[in-house]
C-alpha cells in the first residue's frame, strides 16, 4: 500500500514537471529526476522503503513542479522583462495620451461643428445626444484599456520569443535634460490640470444639463426649476459658448505642456482669449440668451410680485447682466495677456 | 536582528550565485552525475539547490561546455556530465579571472 502511494506520488510529481517541458527533453529529464529523487531518498532513509512523508519532504525540497520546469526551460518570471520594459512603457505613454486626447478632442470638435450646423436648421437635438451619436464619451476609457491590452500582449510575445527590438526611444543623452524651472515663471501643473478639469466640467454642464441652472422652487409636492437661460434657442447659442470654453481648454493644455510662461504660452493666451471673448460676445449680445420668462415664471409659481424697492428680482436686467459678465471676461483676458507677455519677454530665452 | 539576517542572507545568496558556475566546472574534469556533484560540493561547504543544479548542467551542456552520457548498468540510469575541450578552456580562463578577483578583494579588504 505504501509503495503504491509512493509510486503514485512520485509519478504524479514527475508528470507535473514533465508536462511543462518541450517534447524532445521529456524523456531525458524524467529519467534524470527519477534517479535524483531515488538518490535523495536513499541518502535519507538508506535501504528501507521510504514513507510517504519522507517522499513528500524530498519533493518539497525539489520545489514546485512549475518552478522546476521553468528552470529547465530557462525562463524568467517576467511578462515583460527588463530588456524591453523601458521601450514598452515609453511607447505606451505616447500611444495612450495621443489616442485619448485625439478621441476627446475630435469628439468635441465634431459635435461643435455639427451643432453649429444646426443653427441653420429647425431640428432640435440636445447636445448630449449629438455627442453620443458621434462618439460616446464613456467608451473612451474602455477603448484606452483595449489599447493598453493590445500593446501589452504584443510586448509579452516579444519578450517570450526574445525578438530583437531597438526602438531608440526612451534613450537618454545630455541634450535631453530639461531646463531648471524658474520659479517665477513656472506654471503649476496642478493648477493647469484643475483648469482643464473645470473647463470640461463647465462645458459639460452647459451642454448636458443647462436646464438645471436656475431657480429651484417647490410647487406642491415636486420641484420646479426656472432656468436662467433661454432654453428654446439654447441649441443656437451653445456652439458659441462651447467654442469659448474650447478656447479656454486649448490655452490650459498649452500651459500644461509648456509648464512655464514662454513665447508659445503668450501667443496662445492672446489668440485663444481673443477668439473666446468674441464668441462670448456673440453668444451674449446677438442672441436672446437669458430666459425672457424668468421673472414672470418665478412670480407665477411663488405667487409674489416683485415690485417693492427691496426686491432684488425687480432689477433683473438681462442686458446689464450680459454686459457685466462680458466685462469680467474682458478684464480677466487683459490681465492674463499682460502677465503672459511680460513673462515671455522678460524670461524667455 | 531578523531584518539584518534577511539582508545578509540575500547578499550571501548573490555571492554564491555568482560563483556557482565556476564551482561546477571545477568538479567536472572527471565525469560525475548530478547528485554526486551535489554531495561533492556539499562536502566543500558549497550548498547548492538541487532544483537549480540540474537545469544549470543542462544549460552548460547546451552552451558546449559540458558533454553528457547515460550510464545504464545499475538499475538506476544515471546521466554523467564532463567538461568538453571548450569547457576546459573556459574553465582555465574563469579560474584566472577568479584569482585576479581574489587578489583585488584582499587588497581592498585588508587595505594595503
Amino acid at each position: 500500500m505504501n509503495r503504491e502511494m509512493n509510486n503514485n506520488l512520485m509519478e504524479r510529481y514527475l508528470y507535473d514537471v514533465i508536462r511543462r517541458i518541450p517534447e524532445q527533453q521529456k524523456e531525458d529529464i524524467k529519467k534524470e529526476l527519477q534517479t535524483l529523487i531515488q538518490d535523495m531518498l536513499e541518502e535519507r532513509v538508506g535501504d528501507r522503503k521510504p514513507t510517504d512523508q519522507e517522499l513528500a519532504a524530498v519533493l518539497t525540497e525539489l520545489g514546485n513542479p512549475a518552478d522546476l520546469a521553468r528552470k529547465y526551460r530557462g525562463e524568467e518570471k517576467h511578462l515583460i522583462g527588463p530588456r524591453y520594459y523601458d521601450q514598452y512603457w515609453f511607447l505606451m505613454k505616447i500611444v495612450l495620451v495621443c489616442a485619448g486626447a485625439g478621441m476627446v478632442i475630435s469628439t468635441i470638435i465634431t459635435a461643435f461643428v455639427e451643432s453649429a450646423g444646426m443653427v441653420f436648421s429647425d431640428t432640435y437635438l440636445p447636445f448630449g445626444e449629438l455627442a453620443e451619436q458621434i462618439f460616446p464619451f464613456w467608451s473612451i476609457p474602455s477603448i484606452l484599456v483595449c489599447i493598453f491590452g493590445y500593446i501589452t500582449i504584443a510586448f509579452a510575445v516579444i519578450e517570450h520569443f526574445q525578438i530583437r527590438l531597438d526602438l531608440k526611444i526612451g534613450t537618454w543623452s545630455p541634450e535631453k535634460i530639461p531646463q531648471i524651472p524658474n520659479k517665477k515663471v513656472s506654471i503649476s501643473r496642478v493648477e493647469s490640470t484643475f483648469g482643464v478639469v473645470f473647463q470640461i466640467i463647465f462645458a459639460s454642464v452647459f451642454c448636458f444639463i443647462p436646464h438645471l441652472l436656475g431657480v429651484w422652487l417647490e410647487q406642491g409636492e415636486s420641484m420646479v426649476i426656472i432656468p436662467v437661460f433661454h432654453m428654446e434657442i439654447w441649441n443656437q447659442v451653445l456652439p458659441f459658448l462651447i467654442g469659448s470654453f474650447l478656447m479656454g481648454l486649448i490655452n490650459e493644455v498649452v500651459k500644461l505642456i509648456a509648464g512655464r510662461y514662454n513665447t508659445a504660452v503668450a501667443i496662445s493666451t492672446v489668440l485663444t482669449g481673443a477668439i473666446g471673448f468674441c464668441l462670448a460676445v456673440i453668444a451674449f449680445k446677438f442672441y436672446d440668451i437669458w430666459n425672457p420668462q424668468f421673472v414672470s415664471e418665478i412670480e407665477k409659481i411663488t405667487g409674489n410680485i416683485f415690485a417693492g424697492d427691496w426686491d432684488v428680482l425687480r432689477y433683473w436686467n438681462t442686458s446689464a447682466i450680459s454686459n457685466i459678465l462680458l466685462l469680467i471676461i474682458f478684464v480677466g483676458y487683459v490681465v492674463e495677456c499682460a502677465k503672459a507677455i511680460y513673462c515671455a519677454i522678460r524670461y524667455d530665452k | 536582528m531578523s531584518q539584518m539576517d534577511e539582508i545578509v542572507t540575500s547578499m550571501k545568496l548573490e555571492l554564491r550565485r555568482g560563483t556557482i558556475v565556476l564551482c561546477v566546472l571545477s568538479q567536472l574534469k572527471k565525469p560525475q552525475y548530478g547528485y554526486s556533484l551535489v554531495q561533492n560540493l556539499e562536502s566543500s561547504n558549497v550548498s547548492v539547490d538541487t532544483g537549480t543544479l540540474y537545469p544549470l548542467l543542462r544549460r552548460l551542456e547546451k552552451q558546449g561546455l559540458l558533454e553528457s552520457e547515460w550510464e545504464t548498468d545499475s538499475n538506476k540510469p544515471r546521466k554523467y556530465y564532463r567538461r568538453t575541450m571548450l569547457g576546459d578552456k573556459v574553465f582555465i580562463e574563469l579560474e584566472q579571472e577568479w584569482k585576479k578577483m581574489v587578489t583585488s578583494m584582499e587588497l581592498l579588504i585588508r587595505g594595503n
